[in-house]
């Protein structure tokens, strides 16, 4: 096996597992926003502000590759395709689990407006963290970039 | 900022309370404040909240009958609100049952089309002749061929899969089939068909009639639901109101801003009603006002959507708005995009409504924004201007912005704002309670800037170690006596210090995630601009080469691709900026937030035309 299938199998999982994730975060909360309008429809600004929070995984997913992308050429080295694996695998999990379960918090936010609570601030407040350690894979990703 | 306000006791007595309330709701600066245990619901207030949702009601089934292109009607000056809304319910209860009558009407034909057109005198002829006829349904597959023959059962027709017949035999015969017997209805096919068309257009009529109601009415009856509010809200400052004294003296409180206060002491001296008036204490909840300058107030709404200050506070409006541009900005990251997005509003803006040409001029600016940041970024239309080869834009590219750079940006915009939130919590402190209180505040300022700033000058510039090591020595021992030992003058050293351990716990781990999650800027700026420059390749590889059909698909693909682009990247664009102002800026800034909106007890405005 050449070093560069194993660097693309990271980036193949690192833009897929991502973009799975933010698919299923966004689908969450999106099939709570609709529950809540048959309640509140006139929150229906919050419950969009919040669908799209998970979103941005998926993005940082596609946002990875292409930090990495200089660095895969024909002839790299094993080591450099090591790198690259072992960034984009960490993108690719954090990604995914981060941003479904991000969505299932906005879910809730999202169900909780609808009944008439008050807790657009707070929801957003709270969806931060999950996305924390996203944001930190990626810083990851864009160190191992540069330090390749 | 927020408007100061004052508060307003009156004593009055209850014969002029009413002339006293409809003064006051002249004037239209009061903010009655609410008994803390609600009020109740009296009957009156009841019928009118009823009255008001059956009007919304109402209004939401005529809005669709408007014709395009036809404007309703003005309000008329002496209209009859409840006489039109009990007109037009009547009507639409019409429908209702001409809706009803047409349905069994149509069930009915369904039933009698197979027998066609039949006399029922002519039955009875025969009937009396001594042939009784009887009329059967039955699955074809059941249908027996000695019935024919037993029954004089005749074929009449079959509809679906459903044989329909009839049997003609002395009265005396018991026909003992297996099929389901049909009663036949007063009318035969024909004559039902007929009372179909008269129930039809029995209903055009009906909804003709609901069509010029509304376009008559519908201003009208927009009015009279304005005057139901304006009646509801009356209804609740009285509910508000404590009588004493026996019910003979009416006390009633309420906040008003120092810049009417003239305007409701000119009132309350003529008329010669107690009044008295105060300054709201530290603890008192008080309704908020927001005043700012014409930039800042587009910003307003944005801040609505998540809390307003509480009265005590600062207003940081003005402090996060030119961050929000700036975020806005780099976030689409797209030059191309923020001409569209600025032309576009300024287009908006001029056919809008006067209450939504603050969100088109807001969005005017956040266009504006994009198209200088799009340059910083490099990108037009998703073509990088960076790796272009033209000319005349050689000497702009000193200031633009490759992703690289970028990423450093993003995160230095993150250290300013917090740094700045930081700064503005420590002033505020000072202001509302004294420097001693900020202490801790200052402290951590005092260390984050002074050892950074020592670090970052030791890296550019070239100064001696030893003083650097002071320098370091200095800002974190003063910054640290002030976060360990200073934050709580009153209290005793030792816990502060273990208080301010804690403290330092929060600001490692506060920090860190909050200077990071800056980073999203950069990247929403570059993969909006990745994707522009995606859809772009995809248009021109995917096009072909047939002179004509291939500009075509590659401009539809253009026109989908950046469209859907532009959707995304713009509602990110807005929703993560707001994200950092509200999490991370708000936070480091110390908002505490829970102010409830100044709505003072006025006429109500009627609906727009």
């Amino acid at each position: 096996m050449e070093p560069i299938v194993l660097a693309y199998i990271g980036i193949g999982l690192m833009i897929g597992l991502a973009g799975v994730g933010s698919a299923y975060g966004v689908t969450i909360a999106g099939n709570a926003s609709i529950g809540a309008m048959k309640k509140n429809p006139d929150a229906f600004g919050n419950y969009m502000v919040l669908s799209a929070l998970p979103g941005t995984q998926g993005l940082y997913g596609f946002l990875g590759y292409f930090l990495l992308q200089s660095h895969l050429t024909p002839d790299m080295g094993w080591g450099v395709a090591a790198a690259i694996f072992g960034a984009s695998l960490t993108l690719a999990l954090t990604g995914l689990l981060s941003a479904i379960r991000q969505g299932q918090l906005c879910a809730n936010g999202i169900a909780g407006i609808g009944s008439g609570y008050d807790v657009f601030g707070k929801t957003l407040i709270l969806a931060v963290f999950p996305e924390l350690y996203a944001i930190v894979s990626l810083a990851a990703v864009f160190m191992i970039g540069n330090a390749l | 900022m927020i408007v100061k306000m004052r508060k307003y006791s009156f004593l009055v007595y209850h014969k002029t309370y009413l002339d006293f309330l409809n003064k006051i709701r002249e004037i239209g600066v009061l903010h009655i404040i609410e008994k803390s245990e609600g009020v109740q619901e009296d009957e009156e207030l009841t019928r009118q909240i009823q009255l008001k949702t059956g009007l919304g009601v109402l209004l939401k089934k005529l809005q669709p009958e408007l014709p395009k292109g036809v404007k309703p009607k003005k309000t008329k000056k002496d209209s009859d609100g409840k006489a039109l809304m009990q007109e037009i319910e009547e009507k639409y209860d019409l429908l209702e049952s001409q809706y009803q009558k047409l349905q069994s009407a149509e069930r009915e034909w369904e039933r009698m089309e197979v027998w066609g057109n039949f006399s029922h005198e002519r039955l009875q002829e025969l009937q009396d002749a001594g042939f009784e006829l009887r009329f059967f349904s039955c699955h074809e597959q059941k249908f027996d061929q000695e019935w024919e023959v037993l029954y004089n059962a005749f074929e009449i027709g079959t509809v679906g899969l459903y044989k329909h017949f009839v049997t003609i035999n002395r009265p005396d015969v018991v026909v003992d089939i297996d099929a389901d017997p049909i009663q036949l209805s007063d009318k035969n096919a024909s004559e039902i068909q007929k009372e179909i068309a008269s129930i039809q257009k029995e209903i055009s009529a009906s909804k003709e009639f609901i069509r010029q109601f509304a376009i008559e009415h519908y201003h009208d009856l927009q009015a009279f639901s304005t005057q139901v509010s304006g009646e509801i809200d009356f209804s609740k400052v009285v509910l508000n109101t404590t009588a004493q004294v026996d019910e003979k003296v009416m006390l009633l409180e309420g906040w008003c801003p120092e810049e009417n206060t003239a305007e409701l002491e000119d009132y309350l001296e003529s008329s010669g009603v107690y009044y008295e008036s105060a300054e709201p204490l530290d603890t008192e909840k008080v309704p908020v006002k927001l005043k700012n300058n014409k930039f800042t107030k587009l910003f307003e709404m944005i801040g609505e959507l998540y809390d307003l200050p509480n009265y005590h506070e600062l207003d940081l409006t003005p402090f996060f708005a030119p961050f929000f541009l700036l975020f806005f900005g780099l976030c689409v990251g797209d030059t191309a995009y923020g001409l569209l997005i600025f032309i576009a509003s300024l287009i908006l803006r001029k056919k809008a409504k006067p209450s939504m040409k603050p969100v088109f001029s807001l969005a005017a600016w956040l266009g504006a924004s994009t198209i200088v940041l799009g340059l910083v970024t490099g990108t037009f239309f998703g073509f990088s201007l960076i790796d272009a080869d033209i000319p005349w834009l050689e000497k702009f590219k000193v200031f633009m912005l490759d992703s690289n750079k970028l990423f450093y940006a993003s995160l230095i915009i993150g250290v300013v704002q917090i740094l700045f939130g930081m700064i503005i919590q420590a002033v505020s402190k000072v202001i509302r309670h004294g420097w001693a209180a900020s202490f801790a505040n200052w402290g951590w300022l005092l260390i984050i800037i002074g050892m950074g700033g020592t670090f970052l000058a030791s890296q550019v510039y070239d100064i001696d170690e030893q003083i650097v090591k002071y320098l370091y020595y200095g800002f974190g021992g003063v910054g640290a006596i002030f976060v360990f030992i200073l934050n709580d003058v009153k209290r005793n050293p030792l816990i502060n210090v273990g208080a301010g351990l804690w403290d330092a716990y929060n600001m490692a781990t506060g920090l860190l995630g909050d200077l990071l999650s800056y980073i999203r800027l950069f990247a929403l700026g570059i993969s909006s601009g990745v994707m522009g420059f995606v859809f772009n390749d995809l248009a021109f590889k995917l096009s072909g080469d047939i002179p004509v059909v291939s500009t075509l698909i590659m401009l539809v693909i253009m026109v989908f691709g950046h469209g859907m682009n532009i959707f995304m990247a713009g509602l990110g664009a807005f929703v993560h900026p707001m994200r950092l102002t509200f999490v991370e800026f708000y936070k480091n800034a110390g908002f505490e937030g829970g102010g409830r909106k100044y709505n003072p007890f006025k006429q109500p405005e009627p609906a727009e035309e």
